[in-house]
This record gives C-alpha cells, sequence and structure tokens, in this order.
C-alpha cells in the first residue's frame, strides 16, 4: 500500500465531512493523501473523483495542487516531499491563494458564424494554389476572431479576476480560458457566462489554482512586503 | 464567504485533460501512470495539423464567395446559368472571334476554281 498526493494544505485545514482524503501534517502545513494499492494504474474515473475531491476542499480554505498521478511510499516519503518543495514558497503561494479559485471558461463559437467573419474581414481570392497554406490562413483567422469576441464577452470577467491565462482549445472556434476569481464571485460569474446567447458557453469550477502556481514570482517582485 | 457548489464530475472530466499537465510537481516521487485519459495536447496538434479541418474551410470560403458572385450576378439572369455569369464572362468572346472570321476565309475561296 502507498499514497496518492493531492494537494498541500494549511494544517489548520479540516477535510469536508465524508471526504476521501486524510492529511499528513508538517509543522504549519499538511499534505493531502489517500491510500493506493500497489502497482495499479490511475483510470479517468478514479482522477475525476479525485480532482472533484479535491475541490470540495476549496470553501475550508487554499488548496496547492500537486500534479495528477504523484505517489509516494508512506508518510514519511509525503514528509520529504513537502519539504523538497520549500515549506517559505508553500506558505507564500498559500496566502496568494486564500480565498481565490480557478475557474474555466469554455465559449464554443459557431464554426459558420466564424467563417462568415473571417471572410467579410478579408478579401477572399480563391486561387492559391496551397491549399493547406490557404487553411492555415484561415484557420489563424479564426482564432484571432474568437479570441476578440471571447474578449470583449468575458470582459465583466477578467474585470473581477485577479488573473487570467489562454488555455489549449481542441478546436479553433473554441476559447478555453482559466480565471482566478475570488471564491464569493464564482456564483455570479457563472450566472453571467450562463446569460450568454449566440455561443454555447460552460463553467468548470471553482477548482484548485492550477493554472496560476507561479504567482510568486508574477507578483512578488513589483510589489511585495517581503522585498523578493 | 459564500460556499460555492461544488462543480459536477461531467465538466471536470472535460476540463481534466487540461489538468494532467499541471500542478506542484514533486522530482523525487513517482507518478502512476494514467489509463484511459487522451493528453489534450497530443489532440491539439492532430486538429492543428488536420488537412480535412483546412478544406472544410476552403470549401465554406469558396461556398461564400459562390454566394457573393451570385448575389452581384443577380441583374444581368438572363445571360443563363445563375451563380456562375463570372466565370463564364471571359470563355464566351474567346469562342465567338475565330467562329466570325473562318467563314470568312471559305466564301472567299470557293468562286476560284
Amino acid at each position: 500500500m502507498s499514497l496518492h498526493l493531492h494537494g498541500v494544505v494549511r494544517a489548520l485545514h479540516r477535510l469536508p465531512d465524508g471526504s476521501p482524503f486524510r492529511m499528513v501534517a508538517l509543522e504549519d502545513l499538511a499534505v493531502v493523501v489517500s491510500d493506493r494499492p500497489d502497482g495499479l494504474a490511475l483510470t479517468e474515473q478514479e482522477a475525476v473523483a479525485q480532482l472533484a475531491a479535491l475541490c470540495a476542499l476549496l470553501p475550508g480554505g487554499p488548496v496547492l495542487p500537486l500534479r495528477i498521478g504523484t505517489t509516494a511510499v508512506d508518510e514519511a516519503a509525503a514528509r520529504t516531499a513537502v519539504l523538497a518543495l520549500g515549506p517559505p514558497a508553500l506558505r507564500h503561494h498559500l496566502d496568494q491563494l486564500d480565498g481565490m479559485a480557478e475557474l474555466h471558461v469554455r465559449l464554443a463559437f459557431d464554426e459558420d458564424t466564424a467563417l462568415r467573419a473571417v471572410y467579410e474581414k478579408r478579401t477572399f481570392t480563391g486561387r492559391r494554389t496551397d491549399t493547406l497554406a490557404e487553411g492555415e490562413l484561415i484557420a489563424r483567422e479564426i482564432v484571432a476572431w474568437r479570441r476578440k469576441e471571447a474578449e470583449a464577452l468575458l470582459a465583466p470577467v477578467s474585470a473581477v479576476a485577479r488573473s487570467t491565462a489562454l488555455l489549449p482549445a481542441p478546436e479553433h472556434t473554441v476559447e478555453l480560458r482559466a480565471y482566478l476569481l475570488p471564491l464569493d464571485q464564482i456564483e455570479a460569474v457563472r450566472a453571467a457566462v450562463a446569460a450568454f446567447t449566440d455561443v454555447t458557453a460552460t463553467c468548470t469550477g471553482p477548482l484548485p489554482a492550477y493554472n496560476f502556481l507561479d504567482l510568486k514570482q508574477q507578483q512578488t517582485r513589483p510589489s511585495s512586503r517581503w522585498g523578493w | 464567504m459564500t460556499a460555492p457548489a461544488v462543480p459536477n464530475t461531467g465538466g471536470l472530466s472535460d476540463v481534466l485533460n487540461v489538468l494532467l499537465d499541471k500542478g506542484l510537481v514533486i522530482d523525487a516521487s513517482v507518478r502512476v501512470s494514467l489509463i484511459g485519459i487522451e493528453i489534450l495536447a497530443i489532440d491539439i496538434k492532430v486538429v492543428i495539423a488536420s488537412v480535412d479541418t483546412y478544406i472544410r474551410y476552403l470549401e465554406a470560403m469558396q461556398r461564400l464567395e459562390v454566394t457573393r458572385r451570385g448575389l452581384a450576378a443577380a441583374p444581368p439572369a438572363a445571360q443563363g446559368i445563375g451563380g456562375t455569369y463570372g466565370l463564364l464572362a471571359s470563355a464566351v468572346p474567346a469562342m465567338v472571334t475565330p467562329a466570325v472570321v473562318t467563314p470568312a476565309a471559305v466564301q472567299v475561296e470557293e468562286p476560284q476554281p
């Protein structure tokens, strides 16, 4: 039997009732773990269940997610792992992310609408012989168009978000963004996104701040009270 | 603070792919293998390089172009085939010109014998 390591929290964090996790404490920090039978791979269902359980910790305090599928042989190894990450940096991360959560917004635009917009924007000659190059150009124009549309639609969300990350999308017409939002703004943002028309919009979250774990580098340089 | 609702697992399943390579990494730890999970990065490369997608875009552009030309050619509709007026316009005079010249040459030669 070994352990799955899911995330780092404050030692004072209280797990919600029915959580499949337990905490292994190290000073004022703790690593969230669950038992794992040796030699078994992680299925998609299990990974999703673990992610859901990790999301359920968020209302109780900040959570620093570890990469999905991280394991350790025992509790001593789990503590060593926390030490390896550097407790001062972890504390700083936890402070930065206190009361915040990540929310993913996915906007799927209609392909015909996107193509029409691209067609209207530039004069399509249709005379090029290089089909791939022409197709690539159209694809780039679609991405530029959808980014601009998404920017306009999501301006109110960006206004309340502390940070934004553009995520790789599976299609040219799909915009996928991660926002770092105050937890108490999540429901309002969800409602605002649900009211969008002319685009298929979905929200997923609140999630641990998977895409905003480099906040230390971004934010401490200009205005850190520690002067880092 | 308002406690937010826990997200439904359907949505999480969708975002799992983009989170697989995120999160803090512990150098010394072992990462268990993940089965049944497609890495989105691979899907993206496939889509971006997809010739089928490009051809679909090009065909759509051509349809839009044809529609536009069709609308522009609508007033002289008496010319014939709707929507192809622009393509035929250059071909018609090229065929007509030699047809006028050839019979004239034949008429000159006939009275001599």
